[in-house]
């Protein structure tokens, strides 16, 4: 099985100049964990839901919380994602790219042609798969 | 299979009195983004790296100027951990905690058995499995057919074949029907080209519905295109990364036979992957 098959096409991405805040709020309205970046829909990034983390507001911040979305506002994508990218091919062995995700921490794996985005694979539809193997009425395959 | 298999090491576990910086210490040395909070053997919590990192001084400078960073320093475990988690069984099966990772969006679960903390499943746990599956799967190699089929008279011929090919080796299965594209017709009333086109849509549909009934009892994804054929097929063996694509071959006889390029001959040259014809005639009778 490869990654083309499990992918998502046209995945909600995100430009490098747009803003955290819009970023949190894809991310929470997609239900996802990672958005890819791009420029003129060539991947640069990856930005994942833990950078937005890390950019929040402490606990123990004087800013109200209503002023917290407005600072997010402010903050470009490209100042909190890493500058390197890691991405697969639509033909890449699916156990391949986990293994990956899961070497590297990714929460989602863009998959390119050239620089190209063309899909993500996400830890979501990865875990469904999962659990359709499982549930074959035949067991699976690598009962044996 | 049950998640009490994937418990490897003994629970690692922090309290809520445990300052943050001690707990987050203990997650970087194990490799870990998760820990069970727990106050006797009782599990009141979890904390989660996300947690922490959202609790923590912001990276960014101008936001982080309003944190009280002596206030964060003095965090505890209980300040930022989520309260009432998701706890399951030893014997949940794995196909359960996948799905409820997913519908849930939950990152890690702690596995409880008679009150106590016995582990921790994360969604990294679980696509281990899930490459530990697809790697025993394929040992052939073949993951995804392509049965590119025609209307004419033993036309499902191909997606038999495909389905057979399938079974045999767990491949799935797309089948696939493409329609010719429609050359304009010069002088002809937008009438005509309409009931044209009508008549396009109905032999679109009921090729769809032809596919279907042949791959009834099969997980067959069933897709009907429009194009130049070999080309068609050829690009979404690609976009699916087929390992193989079969078509069903008229024998044509003659000198035509010689001269005129066949859709298996286009294939080979357009796909991204092996295919295979299988002949009108004498297919069946040749295995026998």
């Amino acid at each position: 099985m490869r990654v083309a098959e499990r992918m998502r096409r046209e995945p909600v991405a995100v430009g490098p100049g747009e803003s955290l805040g819009l970023a949190g709020r894809l991310l929470a309205r997609h239900r996802v964990d990672a958005l890819p970046v791009v420029r003129r829909s060539a991947l640069v990034g990856l930005l994942a839901a833990v950078d937005v983390d890390r950019a929040h507001p402490s606990v123990a911040s004087t800013l109200a919380v209503r002023e917290i979305p407005a600072r997010l506002d402010r903050v470009r994508i490209d100042r909190v994602i890493q500058p390197s990218v890691t991405s697969v091919g639509r033909r890449t062995p699916l156990v391949d790219a986990i293994r990956l995700m899961r070497a590297r921490r990714l929460p989602a794996l863009p998959v390119t042609e050239g620089e190209r985005l063309v899909g993500l694979l996400t830890e979501d539809d990865l875990l469904a798969l999962l659990a359709t193997f499982l549930e074959e009425p035949t067991g699976p395959r690598a009962a044996g | 299979m049950q998640i009490k298999t994937l418990l490897t090491r003994p629970a690692i576990t922090t309290e809520p009195a445990t300052p943050l910086r001690d707990a987050r210490a203990l997650m970087r040395r194990r490799g870990i983004r998760h820990l069970p909070v727990i106050d006797g053997h009782r599990l009141v919590g979890m904390l989660a790296e996300r947690d922490i990192e959202r609790a923590d001084v912001s990276s960014i400078p101008e936001i982080a100027r309003h944190d009280w960073a002596v206030a964060v320093a003095g965090l505890v475990v209980a300040d930022v951990m989520a309260r009432d988690p998701l706890a399951l069984h030893p014997e949940t099966p794995v196909a359960e905690a996948a799905r409820l990772a997913r519908d849930r969006r939950a990152d890690a679960f702690a596995v409880v058995d008679d009150g106590a903390v016995t582990g921790v499943v994360s969604r990294s746990d679980l696509l281990a499995v899930l490459s530990g599956l697809l790697e025993h799967r394929h040992p052939t190699g073949l993951g995804h057919v392509l049965a590119a089929t025609s209307l004419r008279p033993g036309c499902r011929r191909a997606l038999g074949e495909a389905l057979r090919i399938a079974a045999t080796t767990g491949a799935t299965v797309t089948a696939l029907h493409v329609l010719p594209a429609a050359r304009p017709i010069a002088g002809l009333e937008a009438e005509a080209m309409v009931a044209i086109e009508r008549a396009r849509r109905h032999v679109a549909d009921e090729a769809m519905a032809i596919l279907r009934e042949a791959g009834r009892d099969r997980d067959v994804q069933c897709e009907v295109a429009e194009g130049p054929v070999a080309r068609e097929i050829a690009q979404r063996a690609e976009e699916l990364a087929a390992d193989l694509i079969v078509i069903g071959t008229a024998q044509r006889r003659g000198v035509l036979g010689g001269l005129v390029a066949t859709l298996s001959d286009r294939l080979a040259r357009l796909a991204p992957c092996p295919v295979l014809a299988i002949p009108r005639n004498g297919g069946r009778d040749a295995r026998r």
